[in-house]
């Protein structure tokens, strides 16, 4: 058995490497007899392969353990990450928080972040030797559910040098999922943070439709943005990123189905050629209306103004 | 600590993890001349200088005698007149007219991926946060894994994408490949959601654990127009980080590659293991005429090492014995100066 202590001090001294073919092995932690709530660890040796990274060999033997070996690999990852020192390699350092991402630590992972986003922050020279973990450090952090916490540790990062456009586009998601019906208000809240639209990338379009619930907000949009993430671009994210336009949202129902008009202002009801553009976009992105659902359409199109328009 | 070959040996058969193991698989490149006793010195008096610096009395030993072992083919001995001598790539074979298959995990493949790169922007865009970052990419659905397969194709030439690590003296990695008409049959001949997983027991992939999603890399150019630097036959040395290595082959190969071994054969007990053949050669770049396919994710978790890759090492008619087997190795370290 080696304890916990014995462990730090042992990490202390290795490379990254070596740690991480040491993780490899297999974390497996067992209660010393007499003290069920020690943080002793017992490592079992595991398979070892150049052929796949260190850390997923790890997650393969973390799979092998019962829960309360598992709980107990959790807390003890929770300690390593406060254990956080400003000599650590960072390439270890990211190891350990994308662990910390996929084992989501029961405690003490905001504290260990502000603690060493912090630091950093101070500090051009740690600045420049742990960019690259805060990325990672963003992901575990938004793993958990929201709280106060955590809202207060992503706007004291946002204010930081630290702050890139993937970690804003990664919150927004997160709070879209936390609370779907203000997901206009949490891309506002990023707009000048996030890439030029005609740099969003297409996964973070189709996440975004995911997390607003597609087939409810953007019914039959989101079928199609997985044939053409670009037209979705074009049509609906764009429009909202534009400080010039205004997105109204404008639920239409057809039938069964509502749509949602990505992109309807004031300005474009004035030109005719603007207006059957967006009639266009509407009637691409679902099944084509046909017939007197096409004329009803074709109709509504013409007499927009109304915020919700309902055809039966 | 062993301060003889003999030592070695008693050591390899009862405290190292795998040594039996590795152990036959020595005999067994012995036998067929895979392995020549010079090397095998030289790999022998590595490993006890190494084995010496461990405590006996650590709680860790096992693994930590395995480690050194490791090490030893990772970091070449030097011989006497000074020269490093690589364990690796012991048995080099001609480069036939195969086209060639190789097979990695997302995992696998994320570490490959150049930072900052297009490929790495795309990759970590269409998979989630989560899968990106954190230390588990598994459990992803067949669309996701198809569109990481379309990113590769579009972008792995423009970010340099190499197919194994490049280590600190500009060698890559080697990588273990496959012949491109045999795994297609394979594949062919299987249903497509148990695809990813007959490949991973077909090639011996032990370390594709239930969920891994499963990439293949196809080149379009023949193995002598990939010019590899080294083509090998593995060796045990190839093989000392894979506990389910296997070096015996049935005699009816009809080539110089190498046989995996077939986890659905070892777990059955049959006594021909042989899977697909396989071959070690330096991780060429992506843009080598190679296509990225989606395979699929595998189902099952692995055929455990212990106890199936000793019985299917040991397996024929009539039974082996390991103590013939490490008299074997012995009796060959004994010939050499």
């Amino acid at each position: 058995m080696i304890g916990l202590e014995k462990l730090i001090a042992r990490i202390a001294q290795w490379s990254d490497e070596e740690i991480l073919l040491w993780l490899s092995r297999g974390v497996a932690a067992a209660a010393v007899p007499g003290d069920p709530d020690s943080d002793t660890l017992v490592f079992r040796p595991l398979l070892l392969s150049r052929s796949e990274p260190p850390l997923q060999q790890l997650h393969f033997a973390l799979d092998r353990l019962d829960r309360v070996d598992f709980e107990r690999v959790r807390f003890a990852l929770a300690r390593l990450l406060a254990a956080w020192r400003t000599s650590d390699d960072p390439r270890f350092v990211q190891a350990l928080w994308s662990l910390a991402v996929s084992l989501k630590p029961p405690a003490g992972v905001i504290e260990a972040a502000n603690h060493l986003v912090g630091r950093i922050d101070q500090n051009d020279a740690l600045g420049d030797r742990f960019a690259v973990c805060v990325e990672t450090i963003v992901v575990a952090v938004l793993g958990f559910p929201r709280t106060d916490q955590q809202d207060r540790f992503m706007g004291n990062l946002r204010r930081t040098g630290l702050w890139t456009r993937a970690m804003a586009r990664h919150h927004v998601l997160h709070l879209v999922r936390d609370d779907r019906s203000r997901w206009l208000d949490w891309v506002k809240m990023y707009a000048r943070e996030l890439d030029s639209p005609g740099a969003l990338p297409k996964g973070f379009a189709r996440q975004l439709i995911h997390a607003v619930g597609g087939d409810l907000i953007f019914s039959g949009i989101a079928y199609r943005t997985f044939e053409d993430d670009l037209f979705w671009l074009r049509t609906a994210l764009m429009p909202l990123l534009e400080a010039r336009q205004r997105w109204d949202g404008i639920e239409v129902s057809i039938g069964e189905k509502t749509w949602v008009v990505a992109t309807i202002d004031g300005w474009a009801f004035d030109d005719p050629q603007i207006c059957e553009q967006y009639f266009d976009y509407i009637g691409r992105a679902g099944i084509a209306p046909l017939g007197d659902e096409q004329h009803r359409l074709e109709i509504m199109v013409a007499n927009l103004g109304n915020k919700r328009i309902g055809l039966q | 600590m062993p301060s003889s070959i003999d030592g070695l040996t008693d050591l390899l058969c009862t405290d190292v993890l795998g040594g039996q193991e590795i152990l036959v698989n020595i005999a067994d490149g012995l036998d067929d001349g895979s392995i020549d006793p010079a090397r095998l010195q030289l790999f022998a008096r590595a490993c006890l200088a190494r084995l010496d610096q461990i405590d006996r009395a650590d709680e860790l030993f096992e693994t930590l005698a395995r480690n050194a072992i490791m090490s030893v083919v990772f970091t070449p001995p030097v011989d006497e007149a000074g020269q490093s001598v690589s364990l690796q790539y012991a048995a080099m074979i001609e480069a036939s007219d195969d086209h060639v298959t190789t097979f990695m995990t997302l995992a696998k493949l994320r570490s490959l991926v150049p930072e900052p790169s297009r490929l790495a922007a795309a990759l970590k865009e269409e998979m989630r946060g989560e899968l990106w970052s954190g230390s588990d990419p598994r459990f992803i659905n067949d669309e996701m894994g198809r569109a990481i397969a379309d990113i590769v194709n579009e972008e792995g030439t423009e970010s340099h994408l190499h197919l194994s690590k490049i280590a600190q003296n500009a060698v890559p990695y080697p990588i273990w490949i496959t012949r491109s008409t045999t795994s297609k049959a394979i594949l062919d001949k299987t249903e497509p959601q148990d695809r990813a997983t007959r490949m991973r027991d077909w090639l011996g992939l032990g370390y594709l654990d239930v969920g891994s999603p499963l990439f293949g890399f196809q080149s379009d150019r023949s193995l002598p127009s990939l010019r590899p630097a080294r083509l090998g036959r593995p060796t045990v040395w190839d093989g000392i980080d894979h506990r389910w290595f296997k070096h015996r082959r049935s005699p009816h190969s009809g080539d110089r590659w190498g046989r995996t071994m077939d986890f659905e054969a070892a777990v059955a007990c049959r006594a021909d293991c042989d899977g697909g053949p396989e071959a070690v050669m330096p991780g060429p770049a992506f843009d080598e005429g190679f296509t990225c396919f989606y395979v699929g994710t595998v189902r099952t978790v692995p055929m455990p090492p212990t106890p199936h890759v000793l019985a299917a090492l040991m397996a024929s008619n009539p039974p082996r014995q390991i103590a013939r087997l490490k008299q074997r190795v012995v009796d060959a370290l004994a010939d050499r100066p």
